[in-house]
């Protein structure tokens, strides 16, 4: 019976080792699209703290920022 | 402010303008579109961003690229032939090692200097050298097994 058999108990490879063994499957950070922003998390200083208000518009008037 | 790099990589030399800032990582994946190389920890612990200069493996989270102008530089990119794996790369394709797979650019780099140098790597060898190289999936167990299996196989 084994014998019959084309894929139990033979040796497959899975199908993306090749990809992932050179280098090109391409995770979130290596998405890279036209136009495409960036962002980064400005976390609290303050823990236990209630968010009452964000004033962005230091950070708004920045050029670059959308 | 911008410099002009001449960078040799994968047997191809490029000639950039870019920021005076970047580490070779950036330059590597920005400029040059390798993303094979992964930012990790970006400290020097994980081993992610190790490539290999002149054979040896650098944490290029760490490195400017004007410390490797005029090296050979390779990144997993430079390995297979193609379509044609390395040795290395076919035993861990056989074996399973990848899981998430975003260690193997560094590992695979880091094991392929060690057969380089040490083609009869024992396991406190192979141990040693990925010391350098976190894995979040695997456990390692395969990866080892992967590189005893192509150091035999080069030798048969």
């Amino acid at each position: 019976m084994p014998e019959q058999l084309a894929v139990i108990g033979k040796p497959n490879r899975k199908v993306d080792v090749t990809q992932k063994l050179t280098g090109q499957t391409l995770y979130a950070g290596d998405l890279s699209l036209p136009r495409m922003l960036h962002c980064k998390i400005l976390r609290s200083p303050h823990p236990h703290a209630r968010l009452v208000f964000v004033d962005a518009s230091a950070a708004k008037a920045l050029p670059g920022v959308a | 402010m911008k410099t002009l790099l001449k960078l040799h990589v994968n047997g191809e030399w490029h000639e950039l303008y870019t920021d005076v800032h970047k580490t070779l990582l950036e330059v590597l994946r920005e400029d040059l579109g390798l993303t094979g190389t992964k930012h990790g920890c970006e400290l020097g612990e994980c081993g992610a961003c190790a490539v290999l200069v002149d054979g040896r493996p650098v944490l290029s989270c760490l490195t400017l690229p004007i410390e490797v102008q005029g090296r050979a530089v390779t990144t997993i990119e430079g390995l297979a032939d193609g379509n044609r794996l390395t040795p290395l790369q076919e035993a861990f394709a056989d074996l399973g090692t990848a899981q998430c797979g975003y260690c193997m650019p560094g590992m695979l780099l880091a094991a392929q200097a060690l057969l380089t140098h040490t083609p009869h790597p024992s396991r406190a060898q192979i141990k040693e050298t990925l010391a350098g190289n976190l894995c979040r999936c695997t456990g390692y167990t395969k990866i080892i097994a992967a590189i005893e299996m192509a150091a035999q196989k080069e030798t048969a």
